[in-house]
């Protein structure tokens, strides 16, 4: 047995299938994982990637096929946890109200009778922290709340490496990260390869899986669809691969149109939880960008001015009368919200009908009480269409991939024509694909004369999307960006220097 | 740390080595166990049960669980719990009998005070629910006993049982169509009305959205206050329902007639859940789960039995439904 030959799995999953209801997420999958290795894992949005994850964590139980780790099978979460698989979700499960050194041991503090050995704990925090990437510059005693948004997807994964996993999965560690931030996650992955860890890398953005990993497997339709390896790794073949064909490619935001007249919005002085003293004001079928980094406040002023959170001080004015102080009088008014968190927003089990239309249901009822079926489906089978929207109707929610939960989340607003849309990274864990599409359709709604607020922590997206640009530091505006702007303004401005 | 992860998770393993074997059977475990105990019943005393006429007793005893436990269920298919109706069935009824007695009131009159009453705790309980956002396990359970105090009080002090009621009142249930009872076709009628209720209006989903989401139905516009109130109103007119035929049936008001009916309208309502394997609560399954109820007290009582075992055997059967209960909605 010569030693460089094919090196035992630390993991391995074969041929799994997966089927939910009639949706066939897993169809013949096998997938295994080295020491030491640095996988990339890319597919477009319900390919498999997912429920792969899920299934090598224990999470899904595959309906056929075998799950190994460590040569012993894994059938549930305790098993993968127990033989060394440490996932990093999407959502970090961050608690940011506790400090720092908490947060990575959650759920497995040092302690001896019940009381946590707070010296020890800090001790064994700063070495996982380091690790993780976090310097001796991060002190473990401070709440995981005053980290940047870097920090704190470093922080999650401190707290997976805490349980000193054989195979580390970052589930679109990057997503929510500016790109030039990102970068940062290239040595840490290295590192933790060369010591043994087998890392799992998920994400969209490919010119990151070459960089980072040796290794790309492509999903595509539950099938594992091809493996590229050194030179072949370049983002065109990715891209081919993953689609089978043709990405479109996202066009340049369109000319601007000449200011329109009029005001959709305005906050004087708006003060509220992490926002002070806001003022803003949006113009019909504008669409405006709220930046800055995490923290700052960008999601609580959606929430203020859709009036699912009460201001302490000042005021939104919404045309020209004061605005809603409930989610409901907002809906009425035409205000649309949809929040960062996709799971605040959907109804996992009820059907994707029933989802798209929960906000209009008495509209699109007979006298306001009894359901239209027929009424129902026809919005239904209109917004689908407007939103690309891939799913079939009589689906349970939780069975569509991300990206077309988010286009549900939007299109509940647009079946009533709406005239203030708050959207909150609309784009979060959405494909390539399903991003330009979401982009897209914003695009055509402004047009339409709908204004639109979009909260995103992404400088790319924002240059890609918005006309002008709110960056928010510490609750307030600091800066105000017009296009043509570059992202590099929108990073130098969230950070408080001024942008050039 | 190893070490002590090492026992939970041997008996975190078995327990999910049985939910395996327990797969696939577990949709129809419900319907299985009810034809199975029918078929017990049938063979201890196979002169009496599994007659016509013992279907009928069975449900005629049966209807006023199945009003009451589709009535739980639409509130639990909103998220919530109601703990007051006892209460509410013992208030409502002696404001009815007691009008009748000491007002002389016309038996019709008495229907609609009984009625009246449901539906103003039903409101009360909805209100402070949905207003104070208390939980309403804790809110019901309270009310539960200032319901059974009023009641107390009206009927004049101690507790008395009121007997003095026209015999017209009777007839509301001791009519017969067809040979069967009119309990068991107000229950029908009531079933059908919050089915439809419950499937087919706005009112309805809404209640389902909130039940599933409440952060997300707030969000999405959906009045939660209005739809939580509207599902404990509607659950108070049901014991209103309760509270006449119970007091119809037994010409008279006495202290303790909400006694046995506090469990099985949740067994019914959870049995709903893992009947039809749809794995959420629905009138249909509420409907069968209130006759298994039905049957399996009726079928002690007719094997003879002592009230002991009954109260047992449902409390049991409780605890049995839930946990079956909870398997089909992870499954599902």
């Amino acid at each position: 047995m010569s030693g460089v030959a094919e090196p035992t799995p630390l993991a391995s999953l074969v041929g799994i299938e997966k089927s939910f209801g009639a949706l066939r997420a897993l169809d013949g999958v096998t997938f295994r994982v080295a020491a030491g290795e640095r996988i990339g894992l890319i597919g477009a949005n319900g390919a498999g990637k997912s429920t792969l994850i899920r299934t090598l964590a224990g999470v899904v139980r595959p309906d056929a096929g075998e799950v190994l780790v460590g040569g012993e099978p894994v059938r549930t979460p305790h098993d993968a946890v127990n033989r060394g698989i440490a996932v990093v979700p999407q959502e970090m499960q961050l608690i940011e109200s506790e400090t720092i050194a908490h947060n990575v041991f959650l759920g497995r503090l040092p302690a001896i009778a019940g009381l946590v050995r707070t010296r020890e704990l800090n001790r064994r925090a700063r070495e996982v922290l380091q690790r993780a990437g976090l310097g001796p510059e991060v002190d473990p005693r401070r709440l995981a709340g005053s980290l940047t948004s870097v920090q704190q997807r470093l922080l999650a994964i401190a707290q997976a490496l805490s349980a000193e996993p054989k195979v580390l999965v970052l589930d679109e560690p990057s997503a929510a990260l500016p790109a030039d931030t990102a970068v940062i996650l290239g040595p840490i992955i290295r590192r933790l390869a060369e010591n043994g860890t087998g890392v799992v890398y998920i994400s969209h953005r490919l010119q990151e899986i070459a960089d980072f990993t040796e290794r790309v497997v492509v999903m595509r339709d539950g099938r594992v669809v091809g493996e590229l390896k050194g030179p072949e790794r370049s983002t065109a073949r990715m891209v081919e691969m993953m689609g089978g064909g043709a990405l479109a490619e996202e066009p340049p935001p369109p000319a601007r149109q000449s200011a329109a007249t009029g005001e959709t919005l305005r906050t004087v002085g708006l003060s509220g939880p992490r926002i002070r003293d806001v003022d803003l004001v949006l113009r019909p079928g504008e669409l405006v960008g709220i930046g800055g980094l995490y923290g700052s406040g960008r999601s609580e002023l959606l929430r203020l001015i859709g009036g699912s959170q009460r201001p302490r001080g000042g005021e939104v004015i919404y045309e020209g009368k004061p605005g809603p102080r409930s989610p409901h009088a907002a809906a009425k008014q035409g205000i649309g919200y949809v929040p960062e968190d996709r799971r605040q927003m959907i109804f996992p089990t009820m059907d994707v009908v029933s989802n798209t239309t929960i906000s209009v249901l008495r509209k699109l009822s007979r006298g306001g009480v009894l359901l239209d079926p027929a009424r129902e489906r026809g919005a239904f089978d209109r917004m689908a269409e407007r939103t690309a929207l891939v799913g079939r109707p009589d689906a349970a929610m939780r069975t569509l991939s991300g990206g077309n939960q988010q286009k549900v989340c939007v299109a509940r607003w647009l079946i009533d024509k709406p005239r203030l849309l708050l959207l909150d990274e609309p784009t979060v864990g959405v494909a390539v694909h399903a991003r330009a599409e979401i982009h897209q359709l914003l695009r055509s709604l402004v047009v339409n004369g709908t204004s639109i607020l979009v909260a995103c922590a992404d400088p790319e997206e924002l240059v890609l999307l918005c006309e002008r640009v709110v960056i928010l530091k510490e609750g307030r505006i600091s800066a105000e960006l017009q296009a043509p702007f570059d992202p590099d303004a929108v990073v130098a401005a969230s950070y408080g220097k001024v942008a050039a | 740390m190893a070490d002590r992860g090492l026992a939970s998770r041997a008996s975190i393993e078995r327990a999910f080595t049985l939910r395996s074997g327990w797969r696939g059977f577990e949709r129809f475990a419900t319907i299985i166990g009810f034809v199975a105990m029918f078929a017990v019943f049938w063979i201890l005393k196979p002169g009496v049960f599994g007659t016509w006429e013992s279907v009928k007793t069975i449900l005629d005893q049966a209807a006023v669980v199945v009003i009451l436990a589709v009535g739980l269920t639409v509130v639990m298919t909103a998220g919530e719990f109601d703990l007051s109706f006892p209460g509410l069935v013992g208030l409502s009824a002696v404001v009815g009998v007691k009008a009748m007695s000491s007002g002389h009131a016309d038996p019709a009159l008495a229907v609609v005070l009984a009625l009246a009453t449901g539906l103003a705790g039903g409101l009360v309980a909805g209100l402070l629910v949905a207003t104070k956002r208390t939980s309403s396990f804790i809110t019901t359970l309270a009310l539960n006993t200032v319901w059974g105090g009023l009641a107390l009080g009206i009927s004049g002090g101690g507790g008395s049982t009121i007997v003095n009621i026209p015999l017209s009142y009777t007839t509301i249930t001791s009519t017969r169509i067809l040979g069967i009872t009119l309990p068991v076709f107000y229950a029908l009628g009531v079933s059908i009305l919050i089915g439809l209720l419950l499937r087919a209006t706005v009112f309805g989903r809404n209640a389902r959205a909130i039940g599933e989401n409440p952060d997300a139905a707030r969000l999405s516009g959906v009045r939660l206050g209005v739809s939580r109130t509207a599902a404990f109103a509607v659950m108070g007119v049901c014991a209103g329902m309760a509270a006449v035929i119970l007091s119809s049936k037994t010409a008279q008001y006495t202290p303790n007639i909400d006694a046995g009916l506090f469990i099985p309208p949740f067994v019914a309502a959870f049995f709903g859940i893992s009947v039809l394997a749809v794995g959420r609560f629905n009138v249909l399954g509420t409907v069968v789960g209130a006759l298994f109820i039905g049957t399996l007290e009726t079928g002690l009582i007719v094997i003879g039995s002592q009230a002991w075992v009954g109260e047992m055997v449902v409390g049991a059967a409780l605890l049995t439904i839930l946990f079956i209960s909870a398997q089909t909605r992870e499954a599902r």
